[in-house]
């Protein structure tokens, strides 16, 4: 709670006089290269730490899941400890381990009490995990059972059929379309060795970040960096995935049993450093981002009643990614929504957003914003962020101003800019097998 | 499977909600519960298995246990293995070991929750809407801390019983696209136990 009132105290008066940051992200490197970024959080006795890895789905090969695997794979066993051994030591002193993979990352994350003890125990066993993982073979088999379980769930959720087609449809052969999860052909293939070599060209200090937020001293939080990883091979950086420049124009209908359609309309997207991301974020937010306010919330659902709920977002990586509008609609007015969706797009783009919509959306993006960043773990998400796309450390610190800056000019030119219509990519997924746009 | 069980404002004893959130810790809590080590590790019976318990709520609540079978596995066999670890813990004492590590967990969580300050609210909130008083969420650490290892099994007795119990067991039917046309009946049946 203080913290909240420290952040509103700092927005009012730190704009106006003294340039303390908000954040005050510490950021070094340690003697084995890895790049550290912290903020001191002292509020509550307890300390976040994510390491990052670019060692996601992108770096699959056709080996599909081998990332995901090699993830869950790393509390499996490590130094001398057994897999039970190894929740034991976490939970015994309080903390909470997670993993998980992505498109682009692997991310490890760990939360723990600062008392010395408990602090101590849960760093040395993270530590282990991270440098001395041994991916058992009982693990692995058991694990990639797993893997398939969550896939046979997966292949009767209308959602998820929708979004491999509309990945595969955007992105093609490029790696972004790599399904994380793996597939039912490629998981049963994956070996120890594979894990193994995954391993050990992806988890080395080139290639890894840290991000620390919580109640530790800058000193103390450089002891536990190197503590953590220090040990790491230094390695060769990952290669940055490739840019695509446009998608192919698709449309797709899949037949499921269901008495709605679940539909997915968009095209290639925008990077991450795409000089347009505000506002095309901000633009994003007035059409279909934000959610009752939104354009096509407003008309799809409250005007039409076609859905009862319909989004965009522009999922922003390393290299584009995608500007997705995503829906569900009766199965006799799916055709309906759909083509209403594409319009209401096509309009926008055409006019740009009113004075009064960029007012509203920037009143609503300034008012919010503390609360954005009110947590240790918002704060962790926003910093990783930061550090992993190269963004300035200031980057919470010009916020305000850079959204007061933006005009409906700059957003109606980004997004003409940036989304082609004639590529549009439609996906649904339903009850009605007919081809349909 | 749901367990009809009391809560803060129905319980007669009134450590026994705090026994109930200790007893579902060690199911099926964490990483180390005997759930994932058990269920998920040892036998490989389930490819997931949780335990759930909300003692703040107006009425009594049910105690959730929910699990997925792993490849190879029947639904029978699973709640075989999940009946085998119930009736463990009516039987057997739980480790000091293991009981300091659960509650090693909850007051960590305690202080995590501080964290947010939605969360915060939430608990005052949710403790005064139900007719509670807020000043409990200040008590709740020393309540868990009293908790003994007689007590998760006196309230593993006595409440995971099967009169109490309520079931339901959603099978997955293949796809076909020909079905297209008709919805599938996606069923929750329940099998035996008294609602």
């Amino acid at each position: 709670m203080k913290k909240f009132f420290i952040l509103i105290t700092c927005l009012v008066f730190c704009s106006t006089g003294f340039a303390q940051s908000i954040l005050n992200i510490q950021q070094w490197k340690t003697s084995n290269g890895i790049r550290v970024l912290f903020v001191r959080a002292p509020q509550v006795p307890m300390l976040d730490v994510a390491v990052v890895f670019k060692a996601g789905s992108i770096y699959d090969a056709n080996h599909f899941g081998l990332a995901t695997l090699t993830n869950a794979m790393l509390n499996e066993g490590a130094g001398q400890l057994s897999v039970d051994q190894l929740a034991n030591q976490f939970d015994n002193v309080g903390a909470i381990f997670s993993n998980s993979a992505s498109k682009e990352t692997s991310v490890l994350m760990l939360r723990t009490l600062v008392k010395p003890a408990n602090l101590q125990t849960a760093l040395n066993t993270f530590s282990l995990i991270l440098t001395k993982p041994n991916f058992p073979e009982s693990s692995l088999q058991r694990i990639k059972q797993q893997m398939l379980v969550g896939l046979k769930s997966a292949a009767q959720d209308p959602g998820y059929l929708a979004s491999r087609a509309y990945a595969t449809a955007i992105w093609g052969k490029h790696p972004y379309a790599n399904p994380t999860e793996g597939n039912e052909q490629t998981i049963p293939t994956l070996t120890q060795a594979q894990v193994k070599a995954f391993y050990n060209q992806y988890y080395v200090a080139q290639n890894a970040m840290v991000v620390m937020v919580g109640d530790v001293t800058e000193v103390q939080a450089h002891v536990i960096a190197s503590q953590l990883i220090g040990k790491l091979p230094a390695g060769v950086p990952a290669v940055a995935p490739t840019e695509a420049n446009s998608n192919q124009p698709a449309k797709q209908s899949i037949a499921f049993p269901s008495s709605q359609n679940t539909i997915m309309i968009g095209t290639l997207g925008i990077k991450r450093s795409n000089p347009n991301y505000l506002p095309l974020t901000i633009g994003n937010y007035i059409f279909g981002g934000g959610s009752f306010s939104s354009i096509l919330m407003n008309n799809v659902r409250e005007k039409y009643g076609l859905t009862y709920g319909v989004y965009s977002n522009f999922s922003a990586l390393t290299a584009p990614g995608a500007f997705t509008i995503s829906l569900k609609s009766r199965n006799d007015k799916a055709q309906r929504a759909s083509n209403m969706v594409q319009d209401y797009l096509a309009d926008y783009m055409a006019s740009g957003p009113t004075a009064a919509q960029l007012t509203a959306a920037k009143n609503y993006l300034l008012g919010s914003f503390p609360l954005r960043i009110s947590s240790n773990s918002q704060i962790l998400s926003v910093v990783m962020d930061i550090g992993y796309y190269g963004l300035p450390l200031d980057e919470v610190d010009t916020y305000r101003a850079r959204v007061k800056a933006v005009t409906a000019a700059q957003i109606k030119t980004a997004f003409n800019e940036t989304l082609h219509l004639k590529n549009l990519v439609v996906i649904s997924v339903g009850g009605n097998g007919d081809a349909k746009q | 499977m749901a367990y009809n069980v009391p809560v803060l404002n129905t319980a007669k004893e009134a450590w026994q909600p705090y026994a109930l959130d200790v007893l579902a810790a060690i199911l099926g809590g964490s990483d180390s519960s005997r759930f994932s080590q058990e269920l998920m590790r040892g036998q490989q019976v389930a490819a997931g298995a949780g335990a759930s318990y909300d003692a703040t709520s107006r009425l009594s609540n049910l105690f959730l246990i929910s699990a997925v079978p792993a490849q190879n596995h029947t639904v029978a066999q699973l709640q075989a293995a999940i009946n085998g670890q119930i009736t463990k813990l009516q039987t057997q004492l739980v480790s000091p070991a293991e009981l300091a590590r659960v509650k090693t967990q909850v007051i960590a969580g305690k202080i995590y929750s501080q964290d947010s300050i939605t969360s915060q609210a939430t608990t005052l909130g949710s403790l005064v809407s139900v007719g509670l008083p807020w000043q409990l969420a200040d008590s709740y650490v020393d309540k868990i801390q009293a908790v003994t290892a007689e007590q998760v099994l006196q309230v593993a007795k006595q409440y995971l019983v099967h009169r109490r119990l309520t079931q339901g067991v959603l099978h997955l039917l293949p796809i076909n696209a020909s079905d297209a046309q008709q919805m599938p009946p996606v069923i929750t049946a329940p099998q035996g136990g008294i609602h």
